[in-house]
């Protein structure tokens, strides 16, 4: 198992887009080492040719369950509706900092 | 008897045959929520205003244009959308937000002519077990104010043991819906991926959230279930399959069916309470005529393990919208990105960020073989265990909760004991299958205990009528908790 460092969650946090104070950091630090100590007895199990799972369905040949419709396009959402949402935004557009110096 | 005592399925015939109004109903328990739901917490928001106006509208309906649920109302976790209503998920990071549109599921008991009475409490994202998560405040469990509600879904299953709504939506990634239905003495269905659209669903871990009812009995379960149900073009992951009239199912023999007892799960963290109610369940169910025999689930005991690996993987990548651009909470700041961390900071709890980073870690390269790829493999095994089960028998029984409800903070600092709350529940959420918890006694202290039925995929009937069954036979659903009285 990985030993979990403050380095390692602040790595983390920031792949996470996470801004994180220390005191999380130290408090995420100890966390994670014991929640992944807990899941170490995931590889006392034997899934030698064992397919992975990825949907609820796609074992036990429920497969068919999920479909995809065809490719028509419909009308959407009400555009100016869900800008209302956004913090900053207006004239069919989301308004965000600065990105290019 | 006043209206807000009566369950879902009386105040239904009630208002078909139009003894009682929409408007007198919906005044009733809206008046009820106003006067108990302070020291219980059950609604962050309840929607007194267009309740009242929808239950109006819907008294003028022509007899032959009201719907199945005409009249009925109906408490909703708020994680599910309703249009023109703030939809919170229990977060700060969407303090605000309202709802451009209603779920599928909104929007089929809408048309039934259910009323939605308001939004209840949550864990933040429906992550925890408690519904201390919540960004906004606490629910008590109506049987002890000092006790936890369970959760995630603790406000729907609170406001339904007290009687402040015959019925709830929740929603159950890992026991979202069950555990606190068994913590507060109600019914609690999950049913199986994909019977319910999550059209409108605030997505947590895609690959087990469902949405499903709390209620009373299993009848009144069924009798929502039998209306959110069913195909939506607009959730690829919702199944075709015809809906079955689960309040009629309900009602079929139980003598034909076989209940195993996984005796191999059951073993060390179970409150004696617990086990004892347990065992009671299965030798009522017995003496109804099943027969009970034992199976093996050898892999069911690495469960916790393996859905925590899956769903904080998943989680991280749900979460990554919330980014301070399209709604919720902006924190300014200089840059795009500084303004996407900080607002995600600010906005996020401990748990959310907690399973943010696990996600991420386990997605992260160098450690996706040995994590996550490892935990889908675990997941097969898994449900070959229940493939193998359901060959013999037709439901597994388990209790629900390994502990009945416990006291407000008493988890809160220590993740990973709240996350063995759920030891009993996730085995359902891995394998897709449904499963129901239905009131079965009571501990020493008053608190009510939860047995769990889980079923073959979309075989919800079955699990619902043992259920229907064992409440037949049994009064403990009948008891109300002492806050509701």
């Amino acid at each position: 198992m990985p030993k979990v460092t403050l380095d390692l969650v602040r790595k983390l946090a920031a792949l996470s887009h996470l801004s994180l104070t220390d005191e999380e950091c130290a408090g995420f630090t100890q966390d994670l080492e014991r929640i992944l100590e807990y899941a170490e007895s995931l590889h006392s199990l034997d899934t030698e040719g064992i397919e992975p799972t990825s949907h609820a369905l796609l074992e036990k040949g429920l497969e068919g369950e999920a479909r995809l419709r065809a490719d028509e396009p419909r009308p959407g959402l009400d555009r100016e509706r869900l800008l209302e949402g956004a913090p900053d935004g207006g004239d069919g557009l989301f308004k965000v900092p600065r990105v290019l110096p | 008897m006043s209206l807000w005592e009566l369950s879902l399925r009386s105040l239904r015939d009630r208002l078909a045959t139009g003894e009682i109004t929409a408007e007198e109903t919906a005044r009733s328990l809206l008046e009820r929520i106003e006067a108990k739901d302070g020291g219980l917490g059950a609604f962050l928001l309840p929607l007194a205003d267009s309740a009242l106006e929808r239950a109006r509208t819907l008294d003028r309906l022509p007899r032959n244009e009201r719907g199945p649920l005409h009249g009925v109302p109906i408490a909703v976790k708020d994680i599910i959308s309703v249009e023109g209503s703030r939809t919170t998920a229990g977060s700060r990071i969407l303090e605000g937000y309202v709802s451009p549109y209603s779920a599928t599921a909104i929007e089929r008991l809408a048309d039934a002519g259910a009323v939605i009475l308001g939004k209840t409490n949550l864990d933040e994202f429906a992550m925890g077990s408690s519904t201390e998560n919540s960004a906004f405040q606490t629910t008590r469990n109506p049987w002890n104010p000092d006790r936890v509600p369970g959760g995630s879904s603790g406000g729907s299953a609170a406001a339904v043991a007290a009687r402040l709504a015959p019925a709830g939506l929740g929603t159950d990634t890992g026991g979202s819906i069950r555990q606190p239905a068994a913590l507060c003495g109600v019914v609690g269905l999950k049913p199986t991926y994909g019977r319910v659209s999550r059209y409108g669903l605030v997505a947590f871990a895609s690959s087990f959230d469902q949405i499903g009812p709390i209620a009373r009995t299993a009848e009144d379960a069924g009798l929502v279930l039998e209306i959110i149900a069913g195909a939506d073009p607009k959730d690829s992951t919702s199944s075709t399959r015809p809906v079955p009239r689960y309040s009629e199912e309900i009602a079929r023999d139980v003598r034909s069916l076989r209940v195993g007892i996984p005796r191999d799960i059951l073993g060390e963290g179970v409150d004696e309470s617990v086990l004892e109610a347990f065992d009671r369940a299965a030798r009522k169910l017995a003496e109804l005529g099943v027969a009970i025999e034992e199976v093996s689930l050898p892999a069911a005991k690495h469960a916790i393990a393996c859905y925590y690996v899956l769903v904080t993987a998943e989680a991280s990548s749900n979460l990554a919208r919330y980014d301070g651009v399209r709604y919720g909470l902006r924190t300014r700041s200089s840059g795009l990105h500084e303004m996407m961390s900080a607002s995600r900071g600010a906005g996020f709890g401990r748990e959310v960020k907690r399973r943010i980073l696990l996600g991420t870690f386990v997605l992260s390269a160098g450690y996706y073989d040995a994590y996550y790829e490892k935990a889908q493999r675990v997941r097969s095994l898994i449900g070959r265990d229940f493939a193998r089960a359901f060959e013999r028998v037709d439901a597994v029984i388990l209790p629900t909760s390994p502990e009945t409800a416990f006291p407000l903070g008493a988890k809160s600092e220590d993740p990973l004991s709240m996350y063995l709350a759920d030891v009993f529940t996730i085995t359902a959420n891995l394998t897709g299958t449904p499963a129901v918890s239905f009131p079965a006694g009571f501990d020493t202290a008053g608190l009510p205990i939860g047995v769990q039925l889980i079923g073959r995929h979309f075989e919800e009937g079955t699990i619902l009528r043992l259920t229907h069954a064992f409440q037949t036979a049994t009064d403990h659903h009948l008891r109300v908790p002492p806050l509701a009285s």
